[in-house]
């Protein structure tokens, strides 16, 4: 035999069969998933990535209080690194009669080694990049042009020096600006140094900034590390990445998820849609045997067949995901307005094509059935089908934490993905057989046509599980995206309180406290809410030195060693309650001090443990009295550290103050400004806002990824009644000849998928208000309440594609001739 | 062929097929006359148009010429809702592929055709046929589970739940071995003779058809010899 002729004369003949073009669709379905995800996720990874070195002011940076010896700054330039020095501390600016305390940084020539510097000249519409501000000359933030009531053009003083305010500082590059308190300046450092501020009692802050290859970067850390004393913070891009990347983790797990099932999804069809392959030719495999083809020919037949018209579709699938990727980043960057790296091919690809072959590995052992199918076949048509291989059901399935781990997903998180999936579809699969033992009862007791619609579901589980499961996924998918994500943001956005604090004022001082609440009244804030703040370090923990103390997060290791907002209350402060201890007694007066839960559990430190304190000149030594659990989206000014006052006694302090402002009062915030210059209003509204349109972004992204797991529920649907369509036939024909009418057939389709459809809408309606309070209860913190609508419209979702597959069904039947009963 | 009382009648049956190759006449000009309790063997070789001629006098197929009478109503002027009504309640059939409904056991696919045709006492009689054709012990064992002579008993027992005045075989030992065939064909003459049941049955099998009464011969679609053994 000349296989390879007759692998392409059956070419054209093979595309025309249903279940081809099904498993053509599926696999190019799958790569285009599979590409848009890859490569999306490279090209976030490697973005946020560079905002990491952004956040950081380069790959690698150095902290002090004190300057920071040349010789780091030489050694940086000998391994072809570029650096920048940056000086900051707080000082008051004055502008004629206005005055504010500012952060003044200072920086050097090299100023920024990674991102940069947008400035806006005076009277331009428009930023640009700019260099560091030169001799004489600095750039001022809004917040600080508006606090001075000054334009960019202005004149300033910065202790002795006077400066001119060259332009306006849109966006510095060490993304402290979202957290700032204080608004900012931007000088030379020469400048910085000859204004004589920096003598004894002044906080500066040293930073040497560098960037460079990888390998020059762990040259010099190797280098430098030996030489850092104490005090001389060395941080690297890792360490700041590492809060982005832990959102990035969680953001990207629930993509992987989604993505998983998409492909868990399309592997079923696919194999379906080659099951059924295999039993079409099961006839002519019989056949060649008995003229003498081998085993392998036989089945070399069609796997070539399928492999040749594999290609095209994946590279279609390729394709078609390089234009979502594109097509989604565009988006990306337009709201974001960000500059994302060129997509990376050649490391893309290796992985991309063994997660292809993976999958098709996975779902081509129906095919070898073939292999088994005995000549004798051909003289006898019932004899030996190759049927449903079951046990080859399970590769798909193992496939998955292969591809998991392959996708580049977290080890323990893809374990509790596929925990999560292996479960849900547990779940889904006992209620299915539950659901099939209730109906093998009711069928004994039904005669006729409904005791064959019940008795075809109760016979054929496996099929039937497959169906019910794509289903009920379809359906979870759509329930989610269009029911729960809408009621969630709704319910949520509705358990913040209309005078939900929106701004908070930082810097107030004990003295004006009064004053500032008498003003605060005037101007119509209401939930006022005004806590004492001071800094503090944390020095000994149970007698030990702080930083000898093993945290239970290395993420922690910056609070362990780093300043401390603490606060002191006599009462549990709003929006907190107690999760363990007791809360003190203000008439036995001790040191105690209530830490916010999962900062006592990050830290590794519980109930009656020690912590001694320095908060300014003075040393506190205070005992873990209880833990509170805090609701931060009540947006009050929360602590992690809260002390009895008795502990707090005359330590230096300042007010912070939470209150809300209703929007058409918000001008009241300038007065308070002008009455106060040395207060820093924080607008939390705007940044409430900004988290809101986050998440709803955040829910669209989600909907968009269940889509892909609804389309390829779809495909699984339409591959299982493909699988099912011969057998249908051959059923219909037989029936039809033994004189059961065409509306009785029509009855009988329609009753198995009403059934059918019932089950899965019941089933995912429970699977989807439980993924919802889940959600609620997880992610949103707040009790959810599915809505009676999510049953209503699951069932009339199921209620319309079970019609529509028993209408597609009952067109089949009664358009097959009874005569071909006779023919099978 | 005397008077009598005829349940089956061709007249200028032809069946005429577009092929790919152009027109095909599979049948031409067939007569016959069966009367009630009679048996007839359709005989010829393969390809001569005798599963077309069974498929035509049991209403399966419409003929492009001629016309059939089945129990005294014209096949060709009863649409194929009318067809499927007749056949429910007068006809019984056997096919050579056995065509037992795989998601339905032995006793449910005997008591399908017995509901369908309305049988008061379904289930005692689906029962009792099978105890008849020897599968009293088999009866919830699935199609896959039985060999092929059983699963032939099983469609025998089937095709006579009902008692139907007219059976349809089309070849039923086709697909068997020589001690299944004979099995088979001792209960389809057995069960025949007890309910009384007019039979036409197609086969090659001369000895089959030497144990029929009435003959009629295919060559080419057309009848080459017909008649009743001396
Ligand atoms: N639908 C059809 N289209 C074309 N040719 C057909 C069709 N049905 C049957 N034939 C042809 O008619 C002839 C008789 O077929 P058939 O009645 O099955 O013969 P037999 O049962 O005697 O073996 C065969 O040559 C067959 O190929
Ligand atoms: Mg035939």
């Amino acid at each position: 035999m000349n296989l390879p002729r007759v692998v392409l004369r059956g070419l054209r003949a093979q595309v025309r069969q249903s279940e081809t073009r099904l498993f053509l669709v599926a696999l190019a379905f799958a790569i285009a998933a599979l590409t848009t995800v890859q490569l999306g996720a490279q090209r976030t990874l490697d973005l946020l990535l560079a905002k990491a070195a952004e956040i950081n002011g380069g790959d690698l940076s150095i902290a002090s209080r004190s300057e920071l010896p040349a010789g780091f700054v030489d050694g940086a330039a000998e391994r072809g690194l570029s650096s920048a020095l940056t000086l900051s501390f707080p000082s008051m600016l004055f502008a004629g009669e206005a005055q504010q305390l500012a952060d003044v940084k200072a920086v050097s020539a090299g100023y920024p080694v990674r991102g940069e510097l947008r400035v806006r000249d005076p009277g331009a519409e428009a930023d640009r990049t700019g260099a560091p501000p030169g001799a004489g000359q600095a750039y001022a933030d809004r917040r600080l042009l508006l606090a001075l009531g000054i334009e960019p053009g202005a004149r300033i003083e910065l202790g002795t020096l006077e400066l001119e305010v060259a332009a306006e500082l849109v966006e510095d590059p060490d993304g402290s600006q979202l957290f700032a308190q204080a608004p900012r300046l931007l000088v030379g450092i020469d400048d910085a140094r000859a204004a004589g501020l920096l003598g004894p009692g002044s906080r500066p802050s040293w930073r040497l900034l560098l960037a460079g290859r990888a390998d020059a970067v762990r040259a010099y850390t190797e280098w430098l590390r030996p030489q850092l004393v104490p005090g001389q913070r060395l941080s690297r891009i890792e360490d700041a990445a590492e809060n982005l990347r832990s959102a990035y983790d969680r953001g990207r797990s629930f993509i992987d998820l989604a993505v998983l099932l998409t492909l868990a999804l399309c592997a079923l069809a696919m194999w379906l849609a080659l099951a059924r392959m295999a039993e079409r030719e099961a006839d002519s495999s019989a056949l060649l045997r008995c003229l003498g083809a081998s085993r392998a020919e036989v089945l070399l037949l069609p796997l070539g067949q399928v492999l040749l018209l594999a290609l095209p579709a994946a590279l279609a699938g390729f394709a078609l995901g390089l234009v979502a990727e594109g097509q989604v980043n565009r988006v990306l960057q337009a709201r974001f307005a960000l500059e994302a790296p060129p997509v990376d091919l050649a490391a893309a690809l290796p992985g991309l094509l063994v997660l292809v072959a993976l999958l098709l590995a996975c779902v081509l052992p129906p095919l070898f059935g073939l292999l088994r199918v005995p000549p004798l076949r051909a003289l006898q048509a019932s004899s030996a089908r190759p049927g449903l291989p079951v046990r080859w059901l399970f590769l798909p399935l193992l496939g998955l934490p292969v591809a998991g781990l392959m996708m580049g997903g977290d080890r323990t998180l893809v374990l509790v993905l596929l925990l999560g999936l292996a479960s849900a579809a547990a779940v889904c699969g006992l209620l299915v057989w539950l659901v099939l033992r209730l109906l093998a009862r009711l069928a004994r007791s039904r005669a006729g046509l409904t005791r064959l619609a019940l008795l075809r579901l109760v016979r054929k589980p496996l099929l039937v599980l497959l169906q019910g499961a794509a289903l009920t996924i379809a359906l979870t998918a759509l329930l989610l995206s269009s029911r729960v994500a809408p009621d969630l943001l709704g319910q949520w956005q509705r358990t913040l309180p209309a005078d939900t604090p929106n701004w908070f004022v930082l810097n107030i001082q004990p003295d004006q406290r009064t004053a500032f609440e008498t003003e605060l009244g005037r101007i119509g804030a209401r939930t006022i809410t005004v806590s004492p703040v001071a800094i503090g370090r944390l020095v000994t923990i149970n007698d030990r030195p702080a930083s000898e103390h093993p945290v239970a997060d290395p993420g922690m290791a910056r609070w362990r060693d780093g300043p401390l907002n603490l606060s002191w209350s006599a009462q549990l402060p709003g929006g907190n309650s107690l999760a363990e201890g007791a809360w003190w007694d203000a008439a036995a007066p001790g040191n105690g001090v209530s830490l916010e839960q999962r900062f006592a559990g990050r830290l590794g430190v519980g109930l009656g443990d020690r912590l001694g304190l320095r908060i300014g000149e003075q040393e506190v030594e205070v005992t873990v009295a209880n833990l509170r659990a805090t609701d931060w989206d009540s947006f009050r000014v929360n602590f992690f550290m809260v002390l009895e006052p008795a502990a707090a006694e005359r330590v230096p302090h300042g007010l912070i103050a939470s209150f809300n402002l209703p929007p058409e009062r918000a001008d009241g915030i300038r007065s308070l400004v002008r009455s106060f210059p040395n207060l820093s209003p924080v607008d939390v509204g705007a940044i409430l806002d900004r988290i809101r349109d986050l998440v709803g972004e955040l829910s669209a992204a989600a909907r968009a990824l269940l889509a892909l797991a609804l389309f390829a529920a779809a495909l699984v649907l339409l591959a299982a009644l493909a699988y099912a369509q011969a057998e249908r036939r051959r059923e219909a024909a037989l029936l039809r000849a033994l004189g059961i009418s065409r509306g009785e057939l029509a009855r009988l389709m329609t009753l198995e998928w009403l059934v059918l459809g019932l089950v899965a809408a019941v089933v995912a309606s429970g699977l989807a208000a439980f993924t919802g309070w889940l959600l609620a209860r997880q992610v949103f913190q707040f009790a959810y309440a599915p809505g009676l609508s999510l049953p209503v419209l699951a069932a009339l979702v199921a209620l319309a594609v079970c019609a529509l597959a028993a209408w597609a069904a009952a067109r089949t039947a009664t358009r097959t001739p009874p005569a071909e009963s006779l023919r099978a | 062929m005397g008077g009598g009382n005829p349940i089956l009648v061709a007249q200028g049956l032809g069946k005429h097929v577009d092929g790919p190759d152009g027109g095909l006449t599979i049948l031409d000009g067939v007569d016959l006359t069966l009367n009630a309790g009679a048996s007839l063997a359709i005989v010829g070789r393969s390809g001569s148009g005798k599963t077309t001629l069974l498929s035509l006098l049991a209403g399966l197929d419409v003929p492009s010429a001629g016309r059939v009478l089945l129990d005294g109503n014209d096949l060709s002027a009863l649409g194929e809702e009318a067809r499927a009504a007749l056949r429910r309640r007068r006809v019984g059939f056997v096919f050579q592929s056995f065509q037992l409904i795989p998601t339905l056991d032995a006793y449910e696919n005997v008591l399908i055709a017995a509901e369908l045709a309305g049988i008061a006492d379904a289930r005692e009689r689906s029962r009792q046929v099978l105890e008849t054709v020897g599968l009293g012990r088999r009866l919830h064992h699935l199609p896959r589970q039985l060999s092929g002579g059983e699963q032939q008993r099983v469609a025998l027992a089937r095709a006579f739940v009902h008692a139907p005045p007219l059976l349809f075989a089309d070849e039923p030992t086709g697909n068997l071995d020589g001690e299944s065939a004979r099995i088979v064909t001792d209960l389809l003459f057995d069960l025949r003779r007890r309910a009384g049941t007019t039979l036409v049955l197609v086969t090659h099998d001369l000895d089959l058809a030497a144990r029929c009464e009435q003959r009629l011969a295919l060559v080419e679609g057309r009848v080459a010899a017909a008649g009743t053994p001396a």
